[in-house]
């Protein structure tokens, strides 16, 4: 090969002064931490000015199969990564094909230990490996990693004191469930692999992080997910199956005990969003309707003066009969089936919309309303009927308020509200008088607006953007 | 905020009037600027105005650096045009105003481009282009192969 078929065509020049040797020590590291690390070694060899400068790169991208052979790698890396010296090193990516790495990364990584802010091990055998701490490290990024030791992502998310991002995925961790424990988190990202040969020993998913402000899972193999102390105003995006393979009533109520104590870890949270895996109903319309009443009326429902999960806007998928009956949800929204996302938080016009509209409409005519007009109604409270024409419509201001406390669709399907309608004889409904009428009312704006005014604080207590 | 106009004055005493937001981007004008809000001339020691008004340009280009993925696209684009505009003189001229500056954008581009010269050289080839001069005696220069002989086995070669 000659010169004249260099791509370049910028450097035909040669330059008098060795300009690019007088550049300072970080600055040429820095554009060493643009070259593979065979690259970045072989420029020791131009002068004694360069001779150790590759070891001091701010990041490293370390690929074991880009190398030629397995001493290749240990000798690059044993050199790099010397005890006295490693200290330079902010950013580690370490991808390692095999198990036969396994001792020199583990000491690789503790040379490294004291300094680095973000680490990234793809396909990584760790086994039992104990660190002792990662006192800077902010991102933590595990794809494929394989654990042995019972909690072992735990300890090791718990050497971590000021972790803020943390994404695993595909790592198996057999047989204990997945357990994060961090105070400083903000920001978890799980999704295990669906070829992960370790599917039927992932038990479970459990989650205790106070500051998280975006969590994410994508998982189709744990079948419980526990959420404890989720921040208010915290971002959720959820694609769960339960580990069920078919839809059918008997699997979804199998899981329901799981599913609504997952959900009642979640009952902070500010943007829900569910994908439309997640407790989809079997296409079959009549199996399905005969599941939404069941599960309305669950027999073995549990202690029924428990509140269940309460969201004031769920963005769900097409055929959420199963949230419905487990949650009680002001409206629903029905994403795409890729999950699509709007804002659809309450807006100025709230009071123009539709179902508003319908709801004080069909106050005002003396609609006795039942449960059935609401799937997800709130079950436990008392039936709130307009018993008394005359008093109903003096109230019809304070009604509109109620209103927008009742469940509600926002994107109305036709039909929806009576498709049930007549048939309740299983809900007791009691009439009410009118000064109850006025009490619910003022409890429910006035728990609404402590609602309010404890979300506000939150949020200007935590200003921070969802980014992954 | 601000259609506020900040002068910014090179070591060979070139005057260049920009925005406020675009001098932001400079961050060492930016730190000025919030220990001090009513500067409106900043003398830049340690860079010459050619290399400044590239700068400048880098920044106005980059003024709003929004998220949409056409956007980043044609930003993109915009900065390749710009590096090859370049030779390797120039180029280390701008790496070290980039970092004097602090312009980190700027500084991650150049340095990429360099590498990428880099990548495509052999050793001997790199000494030639950059003008490093081998001060090695042989002895020495075959025992630094030999340390990382793995790194050096094809190396003689170019890459295609």
């Amino acid at each position: 090969m000659v010169d004249s078929e260099k791509p370049s065509t910028i450097l035909c020049q040669r330059l008098e002064e060795d300009r690019i040797s007088q550049l300072p020590d970080p600055l040429i590291c820095q554009i060493l931490s643009h070259l593979l690390p065979k690259e970045a070694v072989t420029t020791s060899v131009l002068s004694t000015r360069w001779r150790s400068l590759w070891l001091l790169v701010p990041n490293l991208e370390l690929y074991s199969k880009e190398f030629s052979d397995s001493n290749a790698f240990a000798s690059f890396g044993d050199k790099f990564f010397h005890f006295d010296r490693v200290s330079c090193l902010d950013k580690l990516e370490l991808a390692i094909n095999g198990n036969e790495y396994t001792s020199f990364i583990i000491s690789w990584i503790e040379a490294a230990v004291k300094r680095i802010v973000s680490l990234k091990l793809v396909e990584a055998v760790l086994g039992d490996v104990e660190f002792v701490s990662f006192p800077r490290l902010k991102t933590m990024h595990l794809i494929c990693v394989w654990v042995s030791k019972d909690a072992a992502f735990n300890k090791l998310v718990s050497c971590c004191p000021v972790l803020e991002d943390l994404l695993i995925s595909g790592c198996a961790n057999a047989p204990q469930p997945l357990r994060v424990h961090s105070r400083s988190l903000k920001r978890l990202y799980i999704g295990h692999c669906y070829y992960s040969t370790q599917v039927d020993s992932v038990p479970g998913v459990v989650i205790d992080a106070p500051h998280l402000c975006c969590l994410s899972i994508l998982d189709s193999t744990s079948k419980s997910f526990i959420i404890n102390n989720l921040e208010y105003n915290a971002k959720f995006d959820v694609s769960v199956t339960f580990c069920l393979k078919v839809f059918d009533e008997a699997s979804i109520l199998s899981r329901r005990g799981l599913i609504r104590s997952f959900l009642s870890g979640i009952l902070k949270v500010r943007d829900l969003t569910i994908y439309w895996q997640t407790f989809q109903n079997p296409p079959d319309p009549e199996g399905t309707s005969q599941t939404v009443a069941e599960a309305q009326n669950p027999p073995d429902a549990e202690d029924p003066n428990s509140p269940p999960p309460y969201f004031k806007t769920l963005i769900g998928p097409k055929k959420s009969y199963t949230i419905k009956s487990i949650l009680k949800v002001e409206s629903i929204i029905h994403g795409d089936e890729d999950g699509e996302l709007e804002d659809y938080s309450w807006g100025e016009d709230e009071t123009g919309d539709v179902a508003v509209e319908y709801m004080s409409r069909m106050i005002k005519e003396g609609h006795k309303f039942k449960k059935e007009d609401w799937h997800g109604g709130v079950e436990n409270q008392p039936l709130i009927t307009a018993c008394l024409r005359t008093k109903a419509e003096k109230l019809t201001a304070k009604q509109k308020g109620k209103a927008k406390c009742k469940p509600k669709m926002k994107t109305k399907p036709q039909g929806e509200g009576k498709s049930d309608g007549g048939e309740c004889s299983k809900i007791h409904v009691k009439n009410l008088t009118a000064e109850y009428i006025f009490r619910e009312v003022e409890r429910r704006n006035y728990e609404h607006s402590l609602k309010v005014q404890e979300m506000n604080y939150e949020h200007s207590l935590k200003g921070e953007r969802c980014v992954w | 905020m601000s259609s506020n106009k900040i002068v910014l004055t090179s070591s060979d005493g070139e005057s260049f009037e920009v925005e406020e937001v675009v001098a932001r981007k400079l961050q060492i004008v930016g730190h000025m600027l919030e220990d001090d809000c009513v500067i409106n001339e900043i003398p830049l020691q340690n860079v010459t105005g050619d290399i400044l008004s590239m700068v400048i340009e880098y920044c106005k280009t980059h003024v709003d650096e929004e998220e949409s993925e056409e956007a980043q696209t044609k930003l993109k684009t915009w900065d390749e045009e710009f590096m090859k505009k370049f030779d390797i003189k120039t180029l280390l001229q701008i790496i070290l105003a980039a970092n004097y500056l602090n312009v980190k954008g700027l500084l991650d581009l150049v340095s990429q481009t360099i590498a990428d010269t880099i990548k495509d050289y052999t050793p001997e080839q790199i000494r030639e282009v950059f003008g490093v001069e081998n001060d090695y005696t042989e002895e020495e220069e075959a025992e630094v192969r030999k340390e990382n002989a793995w790194a050096f086995d094809e190396a003689d070669t170019p890459k295609p």
